[in-house]
């Protein structure tokens, strides 16, 4: 499913930063992370709900909807810093 | 002495593979042009038949691995495309399809098809896997195997493809994944405008192709 630009649109208005090398949207003031894949997944409104959604542990919040194993996602918090 | 990364693993194999691969390849490349000898024979002065090996190098093998998500590699990519530092036995560059690589180059692209149709036959068993387009529209043949006879069996693949859009992967190729930083995925982001290329290109082999057929009706025998 083609990516729809209001999706993206709302990330970018919401501070969100395209990340070639990760292929994320990322905010790192927020600590928070969208894949590809969540985006192209999940209907705005689950996008927008998600953007609100603070962030309130020491570690990055990443959204996808790919399976990652633990090593991965401490890796990816590694290299978002 | 700090810890060796999956990294260093990686390019250590690569340098113990490499001579093999490097034999690998012309090897296949020669069969290759060997098998399809009955039509490079029969070309007419505008058609053309060129075959190209290479080994995959060894940092675009190890981005190419990086996108594999190591639970379950059958997955479209890895989220953030990178290693599980905590388990780096699981990574093998024998896991890379494409780790060798030979492509057949076809102008006009009818000829790919009996290209196709010769090399069939002497790769059996080989799995088919055809890049196709946005549009679900075939852009080549693509096949990958075993190939093996030297000291083991490696991961090779093969594809035939219009010379035009051959090239013009070569060109892609070059800007998009050769470059440091790598722009890999801005694939993703110029997809029409490459869907716009691939159309064009097909347009000038289809009016050439008629124009040829026109100009040879014409032409008394």
């Amino acid at each position: 499913m083609p990516r729809q630009p209001e999706k993206t649109n709302l990330l970018d208005s919401a501070g969100y930063v395209y990340n070639f090398e990760r292929m994320m949207y990322i905010n790192r003031q927020a600590k928070k992370a969208f894949s590809f894949e969540f985006i192209d997944d999940n209907p705005e409104s689950v996008i927008a709900s998600r953007i609100q959604e603070p962030n309130r542990k020491r570690d990055w919040l990443i959204y996808t909807s790919l399976q990652m194993s633990e090593g991965t996602r401490k890796e990816l918090n590694r290299v978002l810093q | 002495m700090a810890a060796r990364t999956v990294e260093d693993q990686l390019r250590e194999q690569y340098d113990t593979l490499l001579p093999e691969l490097t034999r690998v390849a012309e090897h296949l490349k020669t069969q290759v042009q060997y098998s399809i000898l009955p039509i490079a024979r029969k070309l007419r002065h505008h058609e053309s038949l060129i075959v190209k090996s290479r080994v995959k190098e060894c940092n675009s093998a190890i981005n190419k691995l990086q996108q594999y998500n190591p639970i379950d590699p059958s997955l479209p990519r890895n989220p953030g495309g990178v290693f599980d530092r905590d388990r780096p036995e699981i990574y093998t560059l024998l896991d890379l399809r494409d780790l060798v690589g030979v492509r057949v180059l076809a102008f006009p692209s009818g000829i790919a098809t009996e290209v196709d149709k010769l090399l069939r036959s002497q790769f059996p068993d080989w799995t088919p896997k055809p890049i196709k387009d946005e549009n679900g529209e075939q852009l080549a043949y693509k096949y990958y195997g075993q190939y093996g006879g030297f000291s083991q069996a490696l991961p090779c693949e093969y594809q035939i493809v219009s010379e035009l859009i051959g090239l013009f992967w070569d060109v892609e190729h070059a800007a998009i994944y050769k470059q440091t930083p790598n722009f890999k995925r801005l694939e993703r982001i110029m997809r029409e405008q490459t869907s716009a290329v691939y159309l064009a290109l097909k347009a000038f082999e289809d009016e050439f192709e008629r124009q040829i057929q026109i100009s040879e009706s014409n032409t008394p025998a």
